[in-house]
């Protein structure tokens, strides 16, 4: 009974219009996205003497004051702060009384007025080309203000929380959050070259942007699939005929999830395949011998977990709800999860969508591997919750239960 | 006159109210995410086309919920009432209160000591949003699928977040750049897919 229900879902949405948008949409993102960079430099062995290396973190507590420092000059010249409240990205604008307060603190930091701290700031900047892709970031991460002599980190961090009272909670001046980048020498980066051939055998740090980039789509394209399917039943009125066939719930919505998630998927793994050909060449011009199969260990350990809890939470919301008003609620849901993401690269925490959008890092990577498998397996095990949820309020409504908006509501998809 | 009335209440109170509840509450949400304290003009732009512009998509695109079903669609057709008098109380509805919040919002921003020119903004606002929304609303209308019109309308707002430079006039977010060109291009073309959508549902 499954199989013939599956294959018949399947037939279905090859034929639906929100299916070829879905395609068209998800092919245009990520060719666009994706031919843009020209990673071959990454994959090229660094030589001793080149002008820069890249950056990591450091836990150095001066470098941390520094920069931390150099942050609130430029965000107190704009006058611009960049805070998270609630987890979304939130600019905050002080008036003349907080700026002078913001710059006060500073003078206590640094020993020096704003106005001198503005001059340093801008001789810095005058030093590199604002308008390249290059300078702009080397300008910014090698900014640094220097503290006071005599000030102390602990000092530096009850000022700092002085600074988040004025500003408000969410900002990069909290205590606990405080970071700093540093130089990688010629060492730091020649072993993230070689652990990028051996661990990643080149094709695997691509294919962490490729899921970087497809992530961002799987969070939101797969609600208009579920819903849609969800719907269809309740367009063509079909409802009750459904409701008497023979098959299981777990048999109707397992056929339909899962048809649903392998037509969303396959073009997913096609794609993937087809944009990681290039980087099987370049490896084996360098000399590596690519790991042929990346593109199918990423795109299920990495992207599968997203667009089956996408789609779960689809079809659970659809189901309970049965009108489209789900549709938009689990667009804001995709939206939140989009803005949750504070960094680019890593810290996965429990983020829907982990992002790595670099190519490399190799080592940073596999550092968080273990973060990124609980992550992982956290999301597979929601969706499986999902998806039962979704059963039961199919069984429930077929059996005569009323459910919000449910079997014997009007209203209408 | 009361025959439109009618049904504009009836829409109200079948479809459209959940949509106005979620819309208030997308509103009320925006005071914790977004900064309205001494804002210039740049700044006012970012909180009005980043964030209160979306509530044109939920305001446009359901305005064919009703017909999602084709017998209430093929009853309304066989009526003698002609269709754009159906349609009519609800795309006021929608745009009477699309006006009120871009009203409400710089009012709040001028408030906290902003620095804008209000009817500019108000101005510029009020047209990215009824473009917006009349992506959806044209889509829906088209398709008779309002999934549609949301997925076209949102996937279009999410272009515009790295990909605007490709739309030129129809670009949003061009307001937070300074440059408000993009108003009678957008304005025009807001105005022809709606009139042009239920023009369509006539037929």
């Amino acid at each position: 009974m499954f199989f013939p229900l599956f294959f018949k879902e399947c037939r279905q949405i090859a034929k639906s219009l929100v299916y070829y948008l879905y395609l068209i949409i998800l092919v245009l993102f990520l060719t666009s996205q994706l031919s843009d960079g020209d990673w071959s430099d990454r994959l090229t062995e660094p030589k001793p003497g080149q002008e820069s290396y890249g950056f990591k973190e450091s836990e150095d507590e001066t470098l941390i004051m520094e920069s931390t420092l150099a942050e609130l000059v430029r965000e107190t010249d704009w006058n611009s702060y960049a805070t998270y409240p609630f987890m979304f990205y939130k600019e905050v604008t002080l008036n003349d009384s907080e700026l002078a307060e913001i710059e006060q603190i500073l003078f206590e930091c640094t020993g020096k007025s704003f106005e001198q701290l503005l001059d340093e700031m801008d001789a810095h900047f005058s030093g590199y080309d604002q308008s390249t892709m290059e300078g702009a970031p080397i300008s910014g991460q090698t900014f640094l203000v220097e503290p006071a002599e005599d000030l102390t980190f602990e000092e530096f961090q009850n000022a700092m929380k002085r600074v988040c009272g004025i500003i408000g909670k969410g900002s990069a001046f909290e205590p606990e959050k405080l970071t700093a980048s540093e130089p990688k020498t010629y060492e730091d980066a020649l072993e993230d070259y070689r652990a990028l051939c051996e661990k990643d055998k080149v094709t695997g740090a691509y294919m962490r942007l490729f899921c970087d980039y497809a992530g961002i789509m799987l969070v939101i394209l797969p609600i208009f699939l579920g819903a849609t399917r969800c719907l269809r039943d309740k367009r063509a009125d079909a409802q009750q005929v459904i409701y008497a066939r023979a098959a299981s719930s777990l048999q109707v919505v397992g056929s339909r999830y899962l048809a649903n998630l392998f037509m969303a998927f396959l073009p997913v793994v096609l794609i993937a395949f087809l944009l990681q050909s290039p980087y099987l060449y370049l490896a084996r011009t360098n000399g590596v011998a690519p790991d042929v199969l990346a593109f199918l260990k990423y795109s299920v350990g990495w992207l599968l977990p997203t667009l089956m809890v996408t789609l779960a939470l689809s079809f659970v919301l659809t189901e309970l709800i049965g009108n489209v008003f789900a549709v938009i609620l689990q667009v804001f849901w995709s939206f939140a999860c989009i803005a949750l993401e504070t960094s680019l690269v890593g810290e996965f925490g429990f983020h829907l969508e982990p992002r790595w959008n670099t190519v490399g890092n190799t080592q940073s990577f596999f550092a968080q591997l273990g973060q990124l498998a609980i992550n992982r397996l956290f999301y597979l095990l929601l969706a499986i919750l999902l998806f039962g949820l979704t059963v039961l309020i199919f069984d429930r409504k077929r059996k005569g239960g009323v459910f919000w908006h449910g079997k014997n509501s009007k209203s209408r998809g | 006159m009361e025959r439109i009335v009618r049904a504009g209440v009836s829409f109200l109170k079948s479809s459209y109210i959940p949509h106005l509840l979620f819309t208030f509450l997308f509103c009320l949400a925006s005071g914790g995410l977004m900064s309205f304290r001494n804002l210039d003009e740049r700044q006012a732009a970012q909180v009005m086309e980043m964030y209160v512009t979306f509530a044109g998509i939920l305001l446009l695109t359901p305005l064919f919920l009703p017909e999602g079903n084709r017998e209430i669609w093929q009853l309304e057709k066989s009526k003698e009432m002609p269709m754009w008098q159906l349609y009519l109380p609800r795309v006021l509805t929608a745009l009477v209160v699309m006006a009120a919040l871009v009203s409400i919002f710089p009012l709040i921003m001028k408030q906290g000591g902003g620095t804008f020119d209000y009817g500019r903004l108000w101005l510029g606002a009020f047209v990215e949003m009824l473009f917006l929304g009349s992506i959806g609303f044209a889509v829906s209308a088209i398709t008779n699928q309002t999934v549609l019109g949301y997925m076209l309308a949102v996937i279009y707002y999410a272009v515009n977040m790295g990909g605007g430079k490709y739309l030129g006039k129809f670009a949003l977010f061009q307001m937070m750049k300074g440059s408000y060109g993009f108003i009678v291009p957008m304005a025009v073309s807001a105005c022809v897919l709606m009139v042009g959508s239920v023009l369509l549902r006539e037929r």
